[in-house]
């Protein structure tokens, strides 16, 4: 009995140390710092990386100037790599505790937004149009529902630009990258006889395939029209022609051996070594490859890439010089946030982040703001960096599917265009099943 | 003598495989060990590249080795402070886990009681759910109770969901241990508790040794608990500090197994230590279980 009454006490106090551990620290923290407002943030840019990514270094120089020119507001930050965010935000947001300000990626927004834990902010940025109207056409769309902005973009960088090396193009007789996608399956001969792939291709992380090539494929032949129809469940079906035409073209690059053979088990990091090694002659990517290569390929290959997008399509509705692209990753603000002092105080912090100053330097050094940064100086942009901006800059922005349509249909293509790419179904077989998961969908949405 | 050696060589061949046959066995090992080893040397050697140079060619060794790197990985991790972080960590955990353990093992392994059964099904049904389905409830749970982001809240969980394993090892082994030993302390008066630590525990030290390394290794690695449950930077473990290696796009692989290199030390050092205390551990709560 005694000993039973000694284990309760030494369990009591025990409860009572640690509690009161824990409110001290609490304490402290709030009283050494004397701000009047506090703003927890949960992002995806990392310290470790400024320098060495475009978003990083523009997002965090941005937060840097605001805790400089706003001592009275203390911004406690969590960063986060990109993979373990994901974990840990879809956590919180299920236990309803994300921080004031949190990154939401596109295809999250609906369920954000329907589940009320990102804040609507017309309101607040009628308040500051200037800023508001900076942004590039169509970068708010995927964090705008119903007319409401949700989400504040970043980077809008295209998912779909093509890099290449003008040198091998050059010894298969080619001055530029091939205008039609006829002459583009002749240079793959050309180049697989020197035993050469035309792209490199790592699909190991689903959804590559989807953003870079399926979304602006699909578009060169449908048009934007297309896409609208399968959004808005005007009649357009995933069997018209368009899209079984452009799982077609891939397919067929990957059955005439023009792609690399284990193009389903190497990811995009390994897709781009293929390229530096000079095993292939181009890869498909987006404009965060950039950097990639002006980084880390050798002095040569570096020196000869070259940025195109892919040929226009005969009888295509869509724009030939478009590529996927369009804002992926938003700024949300917490809905339990209320209108006043610290709202504010967040909106600015977003416009230091996102707006024109981080934008400006993004551009610089080698990024795509979603922010129009106009002119900025490209004089320490390398050539190849500058080339992808241009393009990008020159691209209708089309819509990255994997933003776009609902996780279930994203889910089937995804899965399906590595069996199609393996030569284990077809075209048609990807079509209907996609259809199907879309027919599902729009009967219980 | 030649006796002697014609019966050994008898014995050897009568054990042991014909010749090719022993052949392939040994050769399907040495490729079985190759597969662990070749990684780490991979990993120790491309620590010393150059991002260019192992972007070129990810198996080339290096030309000159950047033992940069490494300074660059404890630069950017805070390579230090996170150690601690770890090792105050997982020693607390694995004391805890290798206690509570030894307690209810022997409990389990000695006693009758009303609800022995359901209690030991309770612990095993502890392996069986996946970690991620209770990432949430524990969220909330630590949130509500004020235990989030505190510097022992992961030893809360790592002890608790560390436990069924250990808790296995020992009752099993415990089993074995003659019930004679035991009896004769109760004659001579010695108490339940005394007995259980002043006889067995000393009896039971090498599947203890087993279970605190085992332990020590899942609670050094462990990453989930400690993304979810810490928001404080200052209060990370090694697992995490590994991601700062690594941006939207891409991913700094020399510097990354840089600290890769320098959060296995302590772990290697470990069970180079004790290697033979792990197997011997092993092998002891297996062939009595």
């Amino acid at each position: 009995m005694k000993k039973r009454a000694f284990m309760l006490g030494m369990m009591t106090a025990a409860t009572t140390v640690l509690g009161a551990c824990g409110s001290e620290a609490n304490e402290g923290a709030a009283a050494e710092s004397g701000s009047t407002i506090t703003i927890t943030l949960m992002h995806r840019y990392q310290d470790s990386n400024i320098g060495k990514s475009p978003e990083d270094t523009a997002v965090l120089d941005g937060l840097k100037r605001f805790r400089a020119d706003y001592p009275n507001v203390e911004v406690i930050e969590e960063q986060l790599q990109n993979e373990d965010y994901s974990i840990k935000a879809q956590a919180l947001a299920a236990a309803d505790d994300m921080p004031d300000v949190f990154i939401v990626p596109g295809s999250w927004m609906t369920n954000f937004v329907d589940n009320e834990i990102a804040l609507p902010l017309n309101a607040e940025l009628d308040k500051r149009t200037e800023w508001r109207d900076g942004y590039r056409a169509g970068t708010l769309d995927a964090g705008t529902r119903e007319g409401q902005v949700y989400g504040i973009p970043i980077a809008a960088g295209p998912t779909h630009l093509i890099y290449y090396n003008a040198d091998m193009f050059a010894e298969a007789g080619y001055s530029q990258f091939p205008a039609t996608w006829q002459e583009l399956m002749d240079a793959g001969g050309k180049l697989a006889e020197k035993g050469v792939n035309l792209f490199s291709y790592g699909d190991k992380s689903k959804g590559y395939a989807m953003s870079s090539w399926i979304s602006a494929l699909t578009d060169r032949i449908s048009g934007p029209e297309w896409t609208e129809s399968i959004l808005t469940g005007g009649g357009a079906k995933f069997t018209d022609k368009g899209f079984v035409q452009a799982i077609g073209i891939m397919s067929d690059l990957a059955k005439a051996g023009y792609l690399n053979k284990d193009l389903n088990s190497v990811d995009s990091d390994t897709m781009v070594n293929y390229y530096f090694e000079g095993r292939s002659a181009a890869f498909v990517s987006g404009i965060w490859s950039a950097m990639n290569v002006v980084n880390n390929a050798p002095a040569e290959i570096t020196d000869a890439t070259r940025v195109a997008v892919f040929p226009g399509v005969d009888g295509g509705l869509g724009n030939p010089l478009s590529s996927s692209g369009g804002a992926g990753v938003y700024y949300s603000v917490n809905a339990g946030v209320q209108a006043g002092e610290k709202l504010d105080a967040i909106m600015t912090m977003l416009d230091y982040m996102t707006g024109s100053g981080s934008a400006k330097l993004m551009a610089e050094v080698g990024g795509f703001p979603a922010f129009d940064p106009g002119a900025f100086d490209t004089a320490k942009l390398h050539p190849v960096a500058l080339a992808a901006y241009e393009a990008s800059a020159a691209a209708d922005a089309t819509k990255i599917f994997d933003l776009w349509f609902d996780a279930s249909i994203v889910e089937v293509i995804n899965t399906g265009i590595q069996g199609v790419m393996a030569g284990s179904s077809t075209p048609e077989q990807l079509a209907q099943e996609t259809q199907k998961a879309y027919e599902t969908f729009l009967a219980n949405p | 003598m030649e006796l002697q050696l014609e019966l050994k060589s008898q014995a050897s061949s009568r054990r042991l495989l014909p010749g090719p046959a022993k052949l392939m066995v040994n050769a399907l090992m040495l490729l079985f060990t190759a597969s662990c080893i070749i990684p780490l040397l991979w990993i120790g050697y491309s620590s010393l590249k150059t991002q260019a140079e192992f972007a070129n060619n990810i198996l080339s060794l290096p030309s000159a080795p950047q033992f940069g790197n490494y300074l660059e990985a404890i630069k950017i991790t805070n390579m230090l402070q996170l150690s601690w972080n770890s090792a105050r960590v997982t020693l607390l955990s694995v004391i805890g886990i290798t206690a509570i353990s030894f307690v209810t093992g022997y409990i389990t392994a000695r006693l009758d009681f009303k609800g022995k059964k359901a209690m030991i099904f309770y612990y095993l049904f502890g392996m069986l759910v996946p970690i991620h389905a209770l990432l949430v409830p524990i969220y909330l749970l630590f949130k509500n109770f004020g235990l989030a982001d505190e510097w022992y809240t992961l030893i809360i969980p790592y002890i608790a969901f560390n436990l069924s394993l250990p808790i296995m090892l020992v009752s099993s082994y415990v089993v074995g241990i003659p019930k004679e030993i035991e009896e004769a302390a109760a004659i001579d008066g010695l108490s339940f508790s005394g007995t259980m630590f002043r006889i067995i525990f000393p009896i039971a030290v090498p599947v203890l040794t087993t279970v605190a390394i085992l332990q020590f290794f899942s609670c050094w690695n462990e990453f989930s608990f400690a993304l979810v449950l810490l928001k404080d930077e200052s209060l990370r473990t090694v697992p995490l500090g590994m991601s700062y290696f690594k941006s939207q796009h891409s991913t700094n692989y020399p510097q990354l197994m840089a600290g890769m290199v320098l959060s296995m030390l302590p772990v290697t050092l470990v069970y180079f230590t004790f290697s033979s205390r792990i197997i011997a551990g092993v092998m002891s709560g297996a062939v009595k279980g």
